[in-house]
């Protein structure tokens, strides 16, 4: 045991997988996450459980799949007996620590998110940088060491109440565009370079540091947006009459987005979607910016060696591709294909890449395996230390989303299941009994259209492989099932 | 004053009839041997299309007793207990004022290896449990009321001690429990405990009772027509025996008005060795609702065993628990599908889809070219003749996969309440 290594973990928000450096954005400034990428291992098929924030990160808790967790929708807390990878760490000695946003619990109307059987002895939340809570950590350390900045944002009188301010903002909000020093970004690597630095001894250490960006509102400090070069950023990608080969609400989302309540798509002209995307991308620089520093700080400390530090994001982010933005029902690569990388010196060979289909609900069983703990009687990931190890390693052949009116509640309710199964991607809009919704569907070739930009799924010539594709979403339904106490 | 007492007398005593396995099919086969059954079934609400979530006893009942699909239970095989954070309805009845028994089997937890069923606390206040006749759990009481009653005919069928590592029951044993008169058969037990149930009963609070019956070959019948693992055959001569119970409790219980029986069972039977382990055959369950002066009609919409629970509960005026999947079947909206799923560990997994004219069978083990049956529930109820290959039928198997699809993230567990936007 006395090899365990530490482990960082450093989850971002709403950050597409395709948008580092290393992943095809040569646009990206994202030195310090290419640099990892090279030490370690690259997954550039790697998909989350669901397309948004807390019914995805509930997979990664739990390593299960949302149709077994419960936590289906934002709003929904995780069920009490679900347990935490984090406890099980803690339980084997690990000093655990949660900085920044987790999202386990509702945190609408500016809710405190309540602690759970975690395992954390540090616990520094807060769950965005606009978010009211009192505990909000950031806050307090703002209001601490930036006294000036946070008075003028959040002023004792007039400051701005709606709990849903930053979601319908469409440009950055000004908490977004403050100095590096005092940005949400900064405080998260502030924290964890401190919680780095902790004297344990021979104690092994679990960090997870949780940026906010690069989720909405756009916005980032000048400094990063003035590195970004937007006619360098492609145009997004879409297809004139792209939402009449779609499945209805696309339309709908293009709209609005969360359900109606967000601006969508169609409210911002060409130019306003050209900015949004360089914020994003000035987002990212500053994450890449702060993920520097604190892996600076692990190796100023010695710890660089005996870490496996692990970078992937909870969801993507449509970004006018497909003439939507934000997230939701979609079930596009944009939105469920997130960054994974994963560098442990010595135990992962450093340039290595992989495409197999992994999940997200793999990592909890990644993790739990680089700690020598027993694997999770409950969660339903599977190790991929045997691959990068170069063991024996049988890929799972199928990667699987699912959305259940799980963002801004849809009326009828959407429920959208995706299976990526080979070069194929099936996505099923459910009608009755699940939803009142007509049923519908998008059948695409990864392949010869990485795009989906053209849906099959109407096109009688494909008829058999969409008949093939719904046979493996049964079986992926049957083998996902929560058979842990057969 | 007076308002309360009536409010208070308003509440039903009822007794969940609860066979082990008992088909609609059995019945039609075997209904001239079953003539109480049979007058119970004409003179009730009777939902002639019911169905079963799982051809296997654990995971039928712990969805009856809940009110929830497996997805959201968990217990997907046998000789899973229930998790103790699930609600019965003997626990909602007896927090809601109900006195509550059961006489019988339960089988919500491992049974296996003559096991005794560990019982939750305040789910019954009345115990008397036999898992069968042929289990023998130091706990059974039938067992014990049989060897006090009838030491010679007990020590003749058992003439060892029980070994839990040896749970064959060999011919000679059937033969000798089969023989057995019938004042002392297993059914005569559970009516004469329910009896004195009913003569101890005080009247000043209701009661929820449940009579679990064995028709299936535990009940001692040969094994040689099919029963295995995950099935059991019927039993004919203790569905006769229940039959005579039913009779009894339709004249000494159910003639009380304000009383009601709630008949079914937790699956179905299997025809052969061969039969499929999803046909009607091993899901197809009778459920009637019966009393005096209640009323008589008989629906044909498909309903399922998952919502016997809540049906219970407005029968009860109890207030359900807030994990519920099921849907009341006296609401007027029933669910007009089933869905079925057979997760036994050694066998290959299949789900059944029942929907309109059409019943779907997926083999999950099975290739694209054979991994689909499906039949026609109108012209062809011994599900004979598998169309899934028939071309002139391609269009109802694509319309049947994509409900299938929808039917199963349907039943998947969204009982947490949402209580925020995100």
């Amino acid at each position: 045991m006395a090899n365990r290594p530490n482990i960082l973990f450093i989850c971002t928000d709403q950050q597409r997988g395709d948008s580092l450096g290393c992943t095809g954005a040569g646009w990206a400034v994202t030195p310090n996450l290419d640099r990892l990428a090279e030490q370690g291992a690259l997954w550039r098929n790697c998909y989350v459980q669901n397309p948004v924030c807390s019914p995805s990160r509930a997979s990664l808790f739990t390593g299960k799949y949302p149709s077994n967790h419960g936590l289906y929708a934002n709003g929904v807390p995780l069920p009490a007996h679900q347990k935490m990878f984090t406890r099980t760490l803690a339980d084997a000695g690990y000093d655990c620590g949660m900085i920044g946003k987790q999202h386990l619990a509702p945190c609408d109307t500016w809710r405190t998110e309540p602690r759970r059987d975690d395992g954390y002895r540090v616990f520094e939340w807060a769950h965005g940088p606009n978010h009211r809570a009192l505990e909000n950590d950031y806050h307090r350390w703002l209001r601490a060491n930036h006294p000036t900045i946070y008075q003028d944002i959040f002023p004792d009188k007039g400051a701005n109440e709606n709990t849903e301010y930053s979601n319908r903002a469409r440009t950055g909000t000004p908490i977004d565009h403050v100095p590096k020093e005092a940005h949400y970004s900064h405080w998260v690597a502030e924290r964890a370079i401190d919680f780095i630095a902790t004297d344990r001894t021979d104690q092994p250490f679990f960090l997870m540091a949780n940026f906010f960006d690069p989720h909405h509102s756009f916005g980032a400090p000048k400094e990063f947006r003035d590195q970004i070069d937007a006619d360098a950023i492609p145009e997004p990608k879409t297809t004139e009459n792209e939402l009449d080969q779609k499945p209805a609400p696309h339309r709908d989302y293009s709209t609005k987005s969360y359900g109606g309540t967000a601006p969508g798509f169609q409210d911002y002209t060409g130019e306003e979607i050209k900015e949004i995307r360089a914020q994003y991308w000035a987002m990212i620089a500053l994450i890449d910016y702060e993920v520097g520093r604190i892996l600076s700080a692990l190796e100023t400390a010695g710890l660089g060696d005996n870490t496996m530090v692990v970078f992937t994001s909870d969801h993507g982010e449509m970004l006018g591709n497909h003439q939507q933005l934000l997230k939701g029902p979609q079930l596009y690569d944009d939105l469920v294909r997130v960054p994974l990388i994963i560098k442990w010196p010595q135990h992962v060979p450093a340039n290595s890449a992989f495409d197999d289909l992994v999940q997200w609900i793999d990592l909890p069983a990644t993790l739990l395996d680089a700690a020598s703990c027993a694997r999770s009687t409950s969660g339903q990931g599977t190790s991929l230390m045997p691959a990068m190890r170069g063991t024996e390693y049988q890929a799972r052949p199928f990667a699987i989303t699912e959305f259940r009116d799980s963002g801004f509640p849809g009326d009828p309710a959407l429920m959208t299941t995706m299976i990526r199964h080979a070069d194929w991607k099936l996505i099923i809009w459910h009608g009755p009994p699940t939803s009142a919704l007509a049923r519908d569907g998008e059948l695409y070739n990864l392949k010869d259209d990485p795009d989906e930009l053209d849906n099959l799924y109407h096109n009688p010539a494909f008829y058999d492989q969409r008949q093939a594709m719904k046979r493996h979403m049964l079986n992926a339904m049957c083998e996902t099932e929560d058979h842990s106490a057969l | 004053m007076e308002q309360i007492g009536v409010l208070k007398m308003s509440k039903p005593n009822i007794i969940l009839l609860m066979f082990d396995a008992l088909s609609a099919e059995d019945i039609n086969k075997h209904a001239d041997n079953l003539p109480h059954i049979t007058k119970l079934l004409q003179n009730s609400l009777t939902y002639r299309n019911c169905y079963a979530p799982s051809p296997q006893s654990g995971p039928a009942r712990a969805s009856l007793f809940t009110g929830l699909d497996m997805a959201a239970h968990g217990v997907w095989s046998d000789n899973i207990a229930l998790p103790s954070h699930e609600v019965t309805l003997p626990e909602q009845f007896s927090k809601a004022g109900y006195a509550t028994w059961l006489v019988g089997r339960r089988q919500l937890a491992r049974t296996s290896h003559w096991t005794t069923e560990q019982f939750r606390p305040h789910e019954y206040d009345h115990l008397s449990w036999a898992h069968g006749p042929l289990h023998r759990s130091r706990q059974n009481a039938y067992l014990d009321w049989l060897s006090e009653r009838a030491p010679a005919h007990y020590q003749e069928i058992f003439p060892e001690q029980p070994n839990a590592d040896n749970t064959d029951i060999p011919p000679p044993v059937r033969a000798a429990l089969r023989a057995l008169p019938d004042e002392l058969c297993f059914h005569s037990w559970v009516g004469a405990q329910i009896a004195h149930r009913l003569s101890s009963h005080t009247g000043d609070q209701p009661f929820f009772g449940v009579a679990g019956l064995v028709t299936g070959d535990d009940m001692g019948a040969p094994r040689d027509n099919g029963g295995s693992e995950v099935s059991e055959c019927i039993d004919p001569q203790a569905l006769k025996q229940a039959d005579e119970l039913v009779g009894k409790l339709m004249k000494e219980f159910a003639s009380i008005p304000n009383n009601i029986i709630l008949m079914t069972a937790a699956r179905g039977t299997k025809a052969s060795p061969e039969a499929h382990h999803m046909q009607d055959r091993s899901l197809h369950v009778p459920l009637a609702i019966y009393g005096t002066n209640r009323p008589v009609q008989d629906y044909s919409d498909i309903v399922s065993t998952i919502d016997i629970a809540p049906t219970l509960y407005e029968l009860g005026q109890v207030k359900p628990p807030p994990r519920q999947q099921g849907v009341s079947v006296l609401s007027g909206n029933m669910r007009g599908w089933a869905f079925a799923r057979l997760r036994h560990p050694k066998l290959a997994h299949q789900s059944a889809l029942t929907y309109g004219r059409y019943k779907l069978i997926m083999n999950h083990a099975a290739g694209i070219a054979d991994c689909y049956s499906l039949y026609d529930r109108d012209t062809d109820p011994d599900e004979a003749d598998d169309l899934a290959q028939n071309p002139d039928h391609r269009d109802t198997l694509t319309d049947m996969v994509d409900i299938m699809i929808d039917a199963r993230v349907a039943l998947e567990d969204r009982t947490e309440p949402r209580i925020a936007l995100f």
